[in-house]
């Protein structure tokens, strides 16, 4: 046998293999499921990642662009639209930009239920990651539970909103429904079996050795790197860094919540899980809380409620809990002016940057996904990793193409 | 301020295989008592709640045409048209996203929200409904089943998460 000067042989009792250093490049995605709508670049010698190049752009909706024509009521859809599994965070981000500008002050009860909707969503989305992370894995069963445990908090949504994801409930001063009776039995229950089923998650999927030795010492992205390279949300909090929006400048009701910012030292893609694992606890927290707390009073500012005529106030408020919009939304216009506002979604900061000319559209519309950041560290953390671990690490991240594509 | 946490990584190979088991017993746990909370669609149906926003339905005469579902319309399927004078406004669900705003935002009530919405189309020209058929009760089309559907309320219980009880009504 002719040895060539860049083979290794590993010789164990008996057995002789030959490894042969092959560089080569490949291609995950777009189509692959486990890339998303992406096309992964990945160059690798031997097992090793040397570089990975991420093509992104597949599911580009120019959001930012049709904002410009369209009114402002008709964006709330719109900025739902790239992460369809967390609309509530994405139209509320948007909202308090707009009462910025105009100078809306939104009822106390309107601020709890804005809250209550984004924790609800907040489980729906850390449990669908959760799914996602767990297919990726090769964990089947983990896979079905997310998803499975998922459909009781988008039930929830469905009652409270009248839509199963494409929400819409956010509207400038307020909220377009009360939460009643049924639905805070509802979300009581939900609690209950949420908490039952997180004994059951730990035994299945965090405690399992076959998950932790696949998410342990994987992608390890240290505190200073991940303030380097951008990290937001649940990423940035597994490698150390106490940020948290909902902490650093409340909005909604969280200034008068009671929760525990999920902050892991480690920095590799079992404490990111762990943090989603956290929060989902500390949102449920949250929600008993808001069930207890929730003051009386109107959902929707006066300023707006006094121009909905008196007939269709006694019908829909009084009769169904829910505001009906005022003719003024059908195309107001709002004063010059521009507004910076963030809010914690599930996946990390979120920015929302609108500048009004005082006419019925915006004249620009910037938004900051949390997603949009987990590009860098992607390509970062998988330099050096070995190719198995690609999945692990992209699964780790929570990331969602159609949010960092926009 | 939060504290910072640490796991604890495991190395105990007993503790490890302990694990194992526990993961394993849990999977035969519910291999024995499943918590399956799958919809048997088409057979069974969910019967959607009071205040859902599925297909809309609209009220001619009650209509007084002053644009504002059209205005407001995200999606641009709302479009007014005119007949015998007067603005009526005809849906094109190939468009509609359901967001309800028309419904919101009609001074008179005259478009309301049904608990419709799994209806197929056999070509694009009907997704465009004009008042006349907008006006009309929407025709649900028995599903080609032998067996008949069973309509289902989900509830939200305490050890299944999601159970689908039949609706009476």
């Amino acid at each position: 046998m002719s040895s060539r000067p860049s083979e290794i042989t590993i010789s164990a009792e008996g057995m002789e293999v030959e490894i042969i250093p092959v560089e080569g490049e490949i291609n995950v995605g777009p189509q692959h499921p486990g890339s998303g709508h992406m096309r992964i670049y990945v160059k690798v010698n031997g097992d090793i990642i040397e570089d990975v190049d991420m093509d992104v752009g597949y599911v580009h909706r120019a959001v930012e662009k049709l904002s410009e024509i369209r009114t402002y009521m008709q964006i709330i859809p719109l900025v739902e639209r790239p992460a369809i599994l967390d609309s509530i965070n994405m139209n509320l981000g948007y909202i308090m930009a707009v009462e910025k500008i105009m100078g809306v002050e939104v009822p106390e009860r309107a601020q709890y239920l804005r809250s209550f909707a984004a924790e609800v969503n907040r489980i729906a989305s850390h449990l669908y990651g959760t799914g996602i992370l767990a297919i990726f894995l090769g964990h089947s069963t983990g896979y079905m539970w997310g998803f499975g445990d998922r459909e009781v908090w988008v039930e929830i949504l469905q009652a409270l909103t009248g839509a199963r994801l494409t929400n819409s409930y956010i509207i400038p001063g307020g909220v377009r429904r009360d939460l009643t009776p049924t639905i805070k039995e509802m979300t009581l229950k939900a609690i209950a079996y949420q908490r039952k089923r997180m004994a059951e998650w730990r035994r299945i999927f965090l405690n399992n050795p076959n998950i932790r030795d696949r998410l342990e010492n994987v992608g390890v992205m240290s505190k200073e790197n991940a303030i380097k390279w951008g990290a937001a949300g649940p990423n940035l909090r597994g490698s150390g860094v106490n940020y948290d929006v909902r902490k650093a400048e409340p909005y909604a009701a969280y200034d008068k919540l009671d929760f525990e910012v999920q902050v892991y030292k480690e920095g590799d893609g079992y404490a990111r899980t762990l943090v989603r694992f956290g929060e989902i606890e500390q949102s449920l927290n949250m929600l008993e809380q808001i069930i207890k707390e929730i003051p009386e009073g109107p959902i929707l500012a006066d300023r707006f409620f006094k121009m909905i005529p008196p007939a269709r106030v006694k019908k829909w408020w009084d009769g169904m809990r829910r505001v009906v919009f005022p003719g003024y939304f059908a195309s107001f216009r709002p004063p010059k002016g521009e507004a910076i506002t963030r809010v914690e979604a599930s996946r990390g900061e979120l920015v929302y940057y609108v500048v009004s000319d005082g006419s019925a559209t915006p004249y620009r519309l910037r938004m900051i996904t949390p997603s949009y950041r987990s590009i860098y560290v992607f390509k970062q953390l998988c330099k050096g990793s070995r190719y198995p671990d690609l999945v692990s690490i992209y699964g780790s991240l929570d990331y969602f193409p159609p949010e960092a594509d926009r | 301020m939060d504290k910072v946490k640490e796991y604890k990584k495991e190395k105990n190979p007993f503790r490890l295989f302990g694990y194992h088991l526990a993961a394993v017993g849990e999977g035969i746990k519910h291999f024995i008592r499943p918590k399956r909370m799958t919809l048997m669609y088409p057979e069974e149906v969910q019967a959607l709640p009071t205040g859902y926003r599925g297909f809309i339905r609209f009220y001619k005469d009650l209509c007084t045409g002053c644009t504002m579902c059209a205005m407001i319309c995200p999606a641009d399927a709302m479009k007014m048209v005119t007949q015998e004078g007067k603005k009526y406004p005809r849906i094109n669900y190939g468009r509609c996203i359901f967001c309800g705003f028309c419904v919101d935002i009609c001074p008179v009530d005259a478009l309301k929200e049904t608990p419709i919405h799994d209806v197929a189309f056999t070509s694009r020209e009907q997704f465009r409904f004009p008042p006349d058929l907008f006006n009309e009760e929407f025709q649900e089309e028995p599903p080609l089943l032998s067996k008949p559907v069973k309509r289902v309320k989900p509830i939200i219980d305490e050890d299944r998460g999601v159970i689908y009880v039949p609706d009476e009504q």
